[in-house]
């Protein structure tokens, strides 16, 4: 049974590798596969150079990896939460990211400190929700969404505040700031380092997350460290949140949706579905950065528009018709 | 060796002569070894000075919405301000760039930075500032005597108007930069100026933030006497009429509602005078009654 | 020989059990227990308790002679399942699937299911009459059948001692008899079974020993006969019953309260 799905996994794989190259050959500048091949392998001029390995590259490559960091981020918040409908900032994650990150912009801090203080805001935003979930009582995930879902609407009046009192001239950044962009990225360095990462922390953990899935009491019955598999979860997919929202703002729809895709597709082995997921988050997003790009090039749209247009449409279809939901 | 001795002697002379230095509105300084060539303004009010300047002809792209001089609407797009197309940018290969600091996404101007290309900022916010800021876009692309000659009219222009209005009786004037929300501006606005210079009071001066959110209760508390507004489109009065129904408004009893075509007031730009002498205008008629 | 589960000194981390005497208790091979009490006697916590999943107000359990708390989860797991009075489904998956699930204790971190434990799943939906179904979604299952897999997936599990909440809920009159046959056969082949059970006619017939738990905590405990006591079992549960015997088999029968 699970064997003949796995045999779907190199075709992800070869979407992946598509929407790369696709998005490496595409851009408002046209560029032919010759001079991208040229410029790969150490030729070309300095204006080609400069376009592809300081623009394009980097730009695909933080792009494939932050789709990839939120979809396994969703897949775990989903398992933690068992609730379908989770997603990686459903606890109020992007919002500690976005009043620590527009609180850097109003004291006049640079992109590097912006991108840092968003860091460490998603950090905070995570134990704050933790801490307070815990209480006096152990936290369920019931109240843990609940805590998240409160300090989330917490962040979001705080961000509204901040945008009221900012001055008219940080105004224009931080709003871009929130919408979430992929021009953002300064490196691919660190999103590809957290996803390897924590993919490969979670490689032997997959069958636990299966079990985890039935709930936490069955999941004990069999065997499952139930305490501190949902510790790692969560501090895993906090990190994968922070770390993507540190590159590109807060891109939503991919965390949400794209596990649910690979559910339609492949089942709900969680040792296909992680993997999956990143290939997954990681195709839809580097696909949706390049349309974005090019679609009214060369006016430039905000990702997270094509990446709804885009995700919305495939899922519908999808789920119409699986009958596996 | 006399040969020897004149090549010295100019030798320094030369070098000053071909470094260009300039401070920007945020205090860096740019440096250019020659004037530049290739320029793209990534900003309407910028494209406009350029042109000003006497420099439109160096200017290889501009972003959406340059539509003033109509020479600027056949310029090459590269984005729009709010989302710049750095490939469309960098392909072109600028050998300046003219950037608004705080309407540009800072990103992306981090980005244009890190890859070598100068980039000067443009954020005028008074008279004294468009002025300065044509003579810098004259000295960074070598139009000294144009730019010289455009800013001395607009500072001219802003003196006489500023002789003819003083020791009229002031009026207390209410701008609308937008209707929902209600914005205004402070002191601090080059909008406020050009209101003082025509002899009003902007009644919103004193409040903190530049472009402020306002109350329409704010609006009735103060009473103005005149109300100016921008507006969506040139000839679309519907954000002034929305005051008819405060009856008590004196502006509203007394007809004093002013349409102020926006492109000529809010762009920092030499049209800005054009636009003051409309608002003056306006004024002396809220005067007459 | 040692029990299979032992408690030694055991006293039920609930509010309600004021009582002070303890349950030292001692479950070996071959036993089919069941657990009668009314609602709220802390049945399904004395299961919770007995399969590690909640700690005691006091006392300690010997799984093997070994204290439990000493044993890891996945050890706990080859030795202990546990039947849950409710399964959560939040997350669709397939029957087969879901009784696959059983065999998560007995593989390594980096063991993948092999052959065998898939023919051990289908083996276990085979004896519930689930084959048939198991490539449909859990989701589609009507609650007899829900509750079915689960005792299937228990079944995979395979563990020596089967703590049963409830096994009967959910099915209809043949599956109740098929399921506690069932069993009766996994305890006659050397494991051992504890269920909480309301049906006091099937408890009478099925289970080879009884216990009996009052809501203050207290309980009391042995073979079948003796603890089929018609006073013992009204008090229990505040309740007139009449018992009647008929093929060698004590039935049970509540008793009118207003008449």
């Amino acid at each position: 049974m699970p064997n003949q799905l796995y045999r779907r996994l190199p075709l992800l794989l070869l979407a992946a590798l598509l929407a790369l190259i696709g998005g490496l050959l595409l851009g408002s500048v046209p560029l032919s596969p010759l001079t991208i091949w040229a410029v790969l392998i150490g030729e070309g001029n300095p204006l080609e150079r400069m376009l592809i390995l300081e623009l394009r590259l980097p730009r695909v490559l933080a792009a494939f990896a932050t789709g990839g960091l939120l979809a396994v981020a969703g897949a775990l918040m989903q398992v933690l939460l068992r609730n379908p409908l989770a997603d990686p900032y459903v606890l109020g994650l992007s919002g500690g990211a976005a009043v620590a990150a527009l609180l850097a912009m109003l004291a006049g801090l640079g992109i590097l400190w912006v991108s840092s203080a968003a860091f460490v805001g998603a950090l905070f935003s995570t134990l704050l929700v933790f801490g307070l979930a815990h209480g006096s009582g152990s936290w369920t995930p019931t109240r843990l969404l609940l805590t998240g879902v409160v300090i989330a609407a917490g962040w979001g009046a705080l961000i509204s505040f901040l945008l009221a009192v900012a001055p008219s001239s940080e105004l224009p950044g931080m709003l871009y700031w929130l919408m979430g962009d992929l021009a953002h990225a300064r490196t691919a360095l660190l999103p590809w380092l957290a996803l390897l990462a924590v993919l490969l922390i979670l490689l032997p953990l997959g069958r636990h997350l299966n079990v985890l899935a039935r709930g936490s009491l069955q999941a004990a019955a069999l065997g499952v460290p139930v305490r501190r598999m949902e510790w790692l979860i969560y501090g895993l997919a906090a990190l994968l949140t922070a770390v993507a929202v540190t590159v590109a703002g807060s891109i939503g729809f991919v965390g949400l949706i794209v596990p649910h895709l690979m559910r339609l597709l492949l089942g709900h082995d969680h040792r296909l579905l992680l993997p999956a997921s990143a290939l997954g988050g990681g195709t839809l997003l580097v696909v949706a950065d390049t349309l974005a790009r090019i679609l009214i090039a060369p006016q430039q749209l905000p990702v997270g528009v094509i990446t709804a247009l885009l995700g919305v449409p495939v899922f519908l279809l999808l789920l119409h018709r699986s009958r596996t939901l | 060796m006399c040969l020897v001795f004149l090549a010295l002697l100019l030798m320094p002379l030369s070098s000053f002569a071909q470094s260009i230095q300039v401070t920007d509105d945020t205090g860096r300084t740019l440096q250019l070894a020659q004037p530049a060539q290739r320029l793209i303004s990534l900003a309407p009010h910028i494209t406009e000075n350029v042109f000003a300047a006497g420099a439109g002809d160096l200017l290889i792209a501009a972003v959406k919405f340059s539509d003033y001089p109509e020479a600027a609407t056949h310029l090459p797009r590269v984005g729009s301000h709010t989302q710049m197309d750095l490939e469309g940018i960098v392909a072109l290969q600028p050998d300046l760039i003219l950037a608004w600091h705080s309407g540009n996404p800072r990103a992306q101007l981090e980005q244009l930075e890190r890859l070598g290309i100068p980039i000067y900022y443009s954020e005028p916010r008074s008279f004294a500032e468009v002025a300065e800021n044509l003579r810098r876009i004259g000295t960074l692309t070598g139009h000294q005597a144009t730019a010289e000659l455009a800013a001395t009219e607009l500072e001219q222009g802003v003196a006489a108007v500023k002789t003819a209005h003083q020791g009229l009786r002031p009026v207390r004037v209410f701008y609308q930069v937008w209707e929902q929300p209600l914005m205004t501006i402070n002191r601090e606005h080059i909008i406020h100026e050009a209101i003082s210079l025509c002899g009003g009071e902007n009644i919103f001066a004193d409040v903190d933030a530049l472009i402020p959110r306002i109350s329409q209760e704010a609006v009735i508390q103060q009473n103005p006497e005149a109300i100016l507004g921008g507006g969506m489109g040139e000839a679309n009065r519907a954000w002034l009429d929305n005051w008819q129904r405060f009856e008590s408004l004196q502006a509203v009893q007394d007809n004093k509602l002013y349409f102020i075509p926006p492109s000529l007031l809010q762009r920092a730009t030499p049209r800005m005078l054009e636009g003051t002498r409309l608002v003056c205008e306006k004024l002396q008629q809220a005067r007459g009654h | 020989m040692n029990a299979l589960l032992q408690t030694h000194q055991l006293q039920l981390a609930l509010p309600a059990h004021t009582a002070t005497n303890t349950l030292d208790w001692s479950i070996q091979r071959g036993e089919c227990w069941g657990i009668l009490g009314p609602n709220g006697a802390g049945k399904t916590t004395l299961l919770h308790c007995l399969a590690g999943l909640r700690p005691p107000r006091q006392g300690e359990l010997l799984l093997q002679g070994q204290p439990l708390q000493r044993l890891s989860v996945r050890q706990r797991a080859l030795q202990l399942g546990l039947l849950f009075q409710q399964q959560q489904d939040e997350f669709p998956a397939t029957v087969l699937e879901t009784a696959l699930i059983g065999r998560h204790p007995h593989l390594s971190l980096w063991q993948n299911e092999s052959p065998t434990d898939l023919a051990l799943a289908q083996q276990a939906l085979q004896r519930l009459d689930l084959l048939p179904l198991a490539e449909r979604r859990i989701q589609t299952l009507s609650g007899g059948e829900r509750q079915r897999l689960a005792l299937a997936t228990l079944l995979t599990q395979d563990p020596q001692l089967l703590l049963l909440d409830e096994p009967t809920n959910h099915l209809d009159l043949h599956h109740q008899i098929s399921v506690l046959e069932l069993i009766q056969s996994e305890v006659q082949q050397g494991k051992a079974a504890v269920m909480a059970l309301h049906d006091l006619n099937l408890a009478a017939r099925y289970c080879s020993h009884l216990l009996l738990l009052y809501p203050d905590g207290q309980a009391c405990w042995g073979e079948k006969d003796i603890m089929l006591h018609l006073p013992a079992l009204e008090t229990l549960y505040q309740q007139p019953l009449l018992l009647f015997q008929a093929e060698g088999q004590s039935i049970f029968i509540p008793r009118s309260t207003n008449g």
